[in-house]
C-alpha cells in the first residue's frame, strides 16, 4: 500500500480503533494535518487523558508524553521537524524522543500558554494540575486560570504563584475552581482571607495570615505544611489538642514553622518535644512523597493512633508524623 | 444449505452484492458478532444477505475467519511482529481498495480480530511520524475539494433556509385561519368558492 491511505474514509469504529493505537504526540501531529483530522482526534478517547502544566520545568504533560517549551535561542543544534500551529502562532518544533516534542518560542510563558490551549483544545481533556512559577506574569497566569475555569469546575492540583497577582485575583480563583487534592500557595495575601481548605494537601509558603480559625478549616487534610506562620504557643497547643482528640482524622503529616513559638514550646505535658538522647529518623510516604522527622517523641491520639512529634528549636518548626 | 449453527460442520450460504452465493462454515461465521446476534440462534432460511459487500471482499473476510477458526479466543490487539507468516501474506496481498473494503465489511460483521489487525496495520503507517510525514501517508481533501464541499453545504443551507421560511409562512397562514371562529371560517370558504364559481361562469 504505497499510495496515500484514505484514512478519513474509514468507518467511525475502525477509525477509532486506528487512533487508539497512537500516542498523544502522534495524535497531536495528526491533528496538525487538517481541520478534519483535528476533529477526529477525540475518537481516540483523549477526553480521558491527563493534562498537567508545569511552568518551572517548562512543559505540558499529556499522560506521560511531554510537550516541552524552549527559547528560540536554544534552537541551534536541535533537529527541527517543521513548524506547528499553536492557537494561531506558528513555531518550529523538534522531536526529542518518542515521548517528548519541543516547540521554540520568544517568550516561554506565552509558549506554555499556547501549547496548553492547543493540546487541550485538540484532546478536549481536563487540566488536572497547574504548577506555576513566581516569575510568570500575573496576566498570563490569570488567562490560564480563566481558560481552565471556563472548561472545568475542579482541578486536582493548583499552585498559586505569579508575578503581581492581587488578592482579588486569588480570591476569584477560589470562587471559580474547586481544588481537590493539592493546594500550594506562594502568593502573599495583603490581609487575612477566608479560603476553602478542602484539599488533601495544603502548602502555604507565606502563612503569616493563617489563624486557628483557618486551621480548623483543614480538618480533612492529609498534609498540612505552613511556612512563615505567626501561630503562637497557645495556637499550636490548641491545634495539637484538637488533633489528639480526633478532630483531624486524616492528618498524616504536619509541619508548621512559626517564629512566634517560644523556645520552650511543648504540649501534652511533655517536658520536651525533642529526643536528644537517642535521636532517630522516622520516614513515611505520604501522598507519594517521603516525609521525614528526626529526633521525635512518641505520642498517641486518644483513639490509640501512634505518631511522632518534634519541635526544632533552632528553626522553630513543629513536625508531626502519624504512623 | 442453512440451519441453526449448532455444529461446526454446518455450512451457510452467503449472498454478496452481485447476488452471488457461496458457502461459509458455521465456525468461521461465528467469529462475526453481527452474525451471532442475528442468526446464530434462529437460523436462516435461504442465503444470508450481506449485500452491501461484494463477493471478493466477503470471500477475503471469510478466508481470514476460516483460517483463524482454531485460534484461541481474541484477547486484544496483537503486535504486527507477532503475526504469523500466513497473516502477513493475507494482509500484504491486498491493494488499498480491497483493504478498505475488508475493514468496512469486517467492521459491519464485527469480527474483532480482523478489524483490530487491520487498524493496527494502518496505525503503523502513522506511528513515529511527524505532521509532514503523515500528510504524505494519508490522503486529505484538496483545497478544491474543500471548496466544492463548502459550496454544496452553502447550497444546502440556502435550501434549508427557504424551506424554513416557507414553513414559517404556512404556519402563519394556518395560525390566521385558526384564529377565525368556525362559523366565520365556513362563511369565508363559502365566499371564496362562490367567487370562484362566478369567475368560471363569467368565462
Amino acid at each position: 500500500m504505497a499510495q496515500p491511505f484514505e484514512i478519513l474514509r474509514l468507518p467511525t469504529l475502525a477509525l477509532q480503533n486506528v487512533l487508539q493505537f497512537l500516542n498523544p504526540i502522534e495524535l497531536f501531529e495528526l491533528s496538525q494535518c487538517s481541520q478534519k483530522t483535528t476533529s477526529i482526534i477525540p475518537l481516540a478517547g483523549t477526553k480521558k487523558f491527563k493534562c498537567r502544566i508545569n511552568v518551572s520545568s517548562e512543559y505540558i504533560a499529556i499522560n506521560n508524553y511531554v510537550f516541552r517549551v524552549e527559547r528560540n535561542s536554544c534552537k541551534t543544534g536541535s533537529e527541527l521537524r517543521g513548524d506547528r500551529k499553536f492557537i494561531g502562532t506558528i513555531v518550529d518544533v523538534a522531536h526529542i524522543s518518542e515521548h517528548e516534542i519541543m516547540s521554540f518560542w520568544d517568550n516561554i510563558y506565552i509558549g506554555l500558554k499556547n501549547v496548553l490551549f492547543q493540546v487541550t483544545k485538540v484532546f478536549k481533556c481536563p487540566i488536572d494540575s497547574f504548577e506555576s512559577s513566581r516569575t510568570m506574569s500575573g496576566k498570563i497566569y490569570n488567562s490560564i486560570i480563566d481558560f481552565i475555569s471556563t472548561r472545568q469546575s475542579e482541578i486536582k492540583k493548583l499552585e498559586i504563584a505569579a508575578d503581581s497577582l492581587t488578592d482579588e485575583d486569588v480570591m476569584r480563583i477560589f470562587g471559580d475552581l474547586k481544588i481537590t487534592e493539592d493546594l500550594e500557595m506562594w502568593y502573599r495575601f495583603s490581609r487575612s482571607q477566608t479560603i476553602p481548605f478542602n484539599t488533601q494537601s495544603v502548602l502555604i509558603w507565606h502563612s503569616y495570615w493563617i489563624t486557628p480559625t483557618h486551621l480548623s478549616g483543614m480538618k480533612n487534610c492529609i498534609i498540612i505544611d505552613l511556612k512563615q506562620s505567626t501561630l503562637t504557643d497557645d495556637d499550636m497547643k490548641w491545634f495539637l489538642e484538637s488533633w489528639k482528640s480526633g478532630e483531624y482524622p486524616n492528618l498524616e503529616y504536619l509541619s508548621i514553622k512559626s517564629f512566634e513559638l517560644s523556645r520552650s514550646f511543648t504540649v501534652f505535658g511533655l517536658p520536651s518535644l525533642e529526643d536528644t538522647v537517642n535521636p532517630h529518623f522516622f520516614k513515611k510516604f505520604v501522598l507519594g512523597e517521603q516525609r521525614i522527622v528526626y529526633g521525635a517523641i512518641d505520642i498517641q491520639r486518644d483513639d490509640g493512633v501512634a505518631a511522632k512529634i518534634h519541635f526544632d528549636i533552632k528553626d522553630s518548626i513543629v513536625d508531626l508524623l502519624v504512623l | 444449505m442453512t440451519s441453526p449453527a449448532s455444529s461446526s460442520e454446518v455450512k451457510y450460504l452467503i449472498e454478496s452484492s452481485e447476488g452471488n452465493t457461496f458457502d461459509v462454515s458455521g465456525a468461521a461465521l461465528r467469529q462475526s458478532n453481527t452474525f451471532n446476534a442475528m442468526f446464530l440462534n434462529i437460523g436462516a432460511d435461504g442465503p444470508i444477505p450481506f449485500t452491501d459487500y461484494n463477493e471478493a471482499t466477503l470471500k477475503k473476510v471469510f478466508e481470514y475467519c476460516e483460517h483463524s477458526v482454531n485460534e484461541e479466543n481474541y484477547s486484544g490487539p496483537k503486535h504486527q511482529d507477532d503475526l504469523s507468516k500466513w497473516d502477513l501474506n493475507f494482509f500484504n496481498e491486498m491493494d488499498q481498495k480491497m483493504f478498505i473494503d475488508v475493514i468496512n465489511a469486517s467492521n459491519f460483521l464485527d469480527i474483532e480480530r480482523l478489524t483490530s489487525y487491520c487498524c493496527e496495520r494502518i496505525a503503523r503507517m502513522l506511528r513515529g511520524k511527524n505532521t509532514q510525514e503523515m500528510i504524505k501517508v494519508i490522503t486529505l481533501p484538496t483545497a478544491e475539494e474543500l471548496e466544492a464541499k463548502q459550496k454544496v453545504e452553502e447550497k444546502k443551507a440556502a435550501a434549508a433556509k427557504k424551506v424554513a421560511e416557507k414553513a414559517a409562512e404556512t404556519a402563519e397562514k394556518t395560525e390566521t385561519l385558526e384564529e377565525l371562529p368556525v362559523q366565520q371560517l365556513v362563511q369565508t370558504t363559502r365566499n371564496k368558492l362562490t367567487r370562484k364559481y362566478l369567475s368560471f361562469s363569467n368565462e
